[in-house]
């Protein structure tokens, strides 16, 4: 038995040692807080959350009347100026347009502790780092010529790396800043020069963006909203978050940030508790930019984990009612389906797709047992890759990928990885 | 009946997660109560220990992600008074595997301590942190890893490794 196995085997009782086995004496006050708390009733669901009206932030002294009427003529000022500066360029900018599908690149996934790549039909796997520290998370930049990943150092502290995916240095996006506790999201700016994150160097979370160029660093979000878990949107314009909002109480909401001024707004409060420690990406936005899917997990009411959809104007919507988990929803490339993890109560776990709006829940079909890590589509959208099982009885994972056709006209594509592993990111590929 | 099985586990796996042993109280009693409160919406009682873990691990996180207020670094000092001396090994690898404890961050020692000091398998973990069971599986090899380099980085600027440390 070689050390790293004596290491695993005696961490349980080094912990018992740290502890110790004393009985804690604050028992009788938690027993006195719960004879004057109220248990809810058993009821059927939850609902749809409330609609929040949204939060704007205004700052600075009442206005007077004059005031008004000067920003009343500055506004109509600014009218006419645009009026004639369109006038002046017959091409004025063009609405957003969504990214067209594209080819499939590069599969980046981790898989112990370092970060490999694998050609789209599952051959030539290869390590793509070289660093000795531990590496998770990769994500491939919108336009696919950069990866970026999370690096490890012997002092446990994470750093933010970018590599161009034709090879060469790496980036090191945040220094020796300690980021404390970070989910470990990457979101790319659609632009490919920034990077979103959460972490929580001062204490509490927060939302963060680096420039990939490696300028720097800084928060986008204030640090009472205890924000993680950002996505940013196709068109560049929003940055959608999980927050921690204070009404009568601390609950969970999400929230828009507007990247280039960092204000905030609330879009949604929810009801009931909620947690939100994915180990990925929880958001996955429509091509479109419209809206966002997300899976709820309201935990302290004991129901289980449901699809739902999140618009910019604060309305939600459940895409999944049903009795089983389901988590991890990507939105597909041509906005058509939602792909996400299935793990129905005492039976195996699986993989489903279903329209954004709600109907044709489909099964999709995999070669052998799978785990209930998030999916991932390819840039074509013609695929969905997802991660093997070795035992059906428990959805523990085996080192494997499936490449499956959710439609069930190609053949599936399986392969064996080095390690455990449970986030992968594939290359777009211009078409 | 419930707190009085469940408090010693719950109040010892929340000082680790948390290294502070006032805001593990408060995540405990939060914990406690929760579970009191929702009870009754609880629909399928074989979840029922998965979900007090979660919702353990919701308030932990909770302590974790305030602002502070004071330093949590905070010596983990067991409650029970020793009737023995420990050997100068053994407190040297006690307060060695702290000192690493408090390197990582709060999910590192939430799945850390949910494997090796509560003992639940792999699919238990996942349940409890609400993720899946392969990235619980790869979390764990992360965060055992990194407990393990930051001892060794520990041991490189203490000295010579005490017994324990290979």
């Amino acid at each position: 038995m070689n050390g790293r196995d004596d290491f695993d085997r005696t961490l349980g009782s080094r912990l018992s040692e740290v502890v110790g086995s004393s009985k804690p004496d604050y028992l009788p006050g938690i027993l006195a807080r719960t004879r004057q708390t109220r248990q809810r009733s058993a009821r059927l669901g939850l609902g749809p959350w409330p609609r929040v009206e949204p939060v704007i932030r205004m700052t600075g002294r009442p206005r007077t009347q004059l005031t008004m009427l000067l920003a009343g003529l500055l506004v109509v000022a600014l009218a006419v100026a645009a009026l004639l500066a369109i006038g002046s360029h017959p091409n004025p900018p063009s609405p957003f347009k969504p990214r067209p599908l594209g080819q499939n690149g590069l599969i980046a996934f981790d898989a112990a502790g370092h970060i490999y790549v694998v050609n789209a039909d599952g051959t030539g796997l290869r390590r793509f780092t070289t660093a000795a520290d531990i590496e998770s998370d990769p994500a491939w930049s919108p336009d696919g010529t950069q990866l970026a990943w999370w690096r490890t150092d012997a002092a446990a502290t994470p750093h933010l790396q970018v590599q161009p995916a034709a090879g060469g240095a790496s980036i090191d996006l945040t220094g020796s800043t300690r980021l404390g506790t970070t989910t470990h999201d990457i979101s790319w700016s659609p632009d490919g020069r920034s990077i979103a994150f959460d972490a929580t160097p001062e204490g509490s979370t927060r939302v963060y963006v680096a420039a990939v160029d490696g300028s720097g660093m800084r928060p986008l979000t204030d640090i009472a909203l205890q924000a993680d878990l950002p996505a940013w949107s196709p068109d560049g314009a929003t940055i959608v978050a999980h927050a921690r909002i204070q009404q009568d109480k601390l609950r969970d909401g999400y929230i828009a940030i507007d990247p280039a001024s960092s204000s905030t707004r609330i879009l949604a409060v929810s009801p009931a508790d909620l947690i939100f420690r994915p180990g990925s990406t929880l958001f996955s936005w429509s091509p479109d930019g419209t809206q966002a899917t997300y899976y709820r997990d309201p935990t302290t009411h004991g129901e289980p984990q449901d699809i739902w959809v999140l618009g910019l104007d604060g309305t939600t919507s459940a895409l999944t009612t049903d009795p089983d988990d389901e988590s991890g929803p990507r939105w597909s490339p041509d906005g058509t389906r939602i792909a996400f993890s299935v793990k129905p109560t005492g039976a195996t776990a699986g993989y489903a797709t279903v329209r954004s709006t709600g109907a044709g829940l489909t099964t999709v079909p995999t070669a052998g047992p799978t785990g209930t890590a998030f999916p991932a589509w390819s840039p074509d959208a013609r695929r969905i890759l997802l991660f093997g099982a070795d035992d059906p009885a428990t959805p523990d994972p085996a080192q494997s990928i499936q490449l499956v056709d959710p439609d069930g006209r190609l053949a599936t594509i399986t392969f064996s990885v080095p390690g455990p592993t449970g986030t992968a990111s594939w290359q777009w590929v211009a078409p | 009946m419930l707190a009085d099985a469940s408090i010693q586990r719950l109040d010892a796996a929340a000082r680790l997660i948390l290294h502070d042993p006032d805001r593990a109280q408060d995540a405990v009693q939060e914990a406690l109560v929760r579970c009191w409160r929702d009870l009754p919406q609880l629909r399928d009682v074989d979840r029922f220990e998965a979900w007090l873990y979660r919702l353990l691990l919701h308030a932990c996180y909770d302590e974790a992600r305030r602002t502070k207020r004071r330093s949590i670094e905070v010596e983990l000092s067991p409650l029970d008074v020793r009737s023995t001396v420990d050997s100068q090994v053994q407190l040297a690898d006690r307060d060695q595997l702290e000192r690493g404890l408090r390197r990582l961050a709060a999910d590192q020692r939430a799945v850390i301590v949910l494997h090796h000091y509560l003992d639940l398998p792999l699919i238990e973990v996942a349940a409890a942190m609400g993720i899946p069971v392969g990235t619980a599986k790869s979390r764990l090899h992360r965060a055992t890893q990194s407990l393990r380099a930051a001892l060794e980085a520990d041991a490189r600027v203490a000295g010579p490794q005490p017994e324990g440390l290979a």
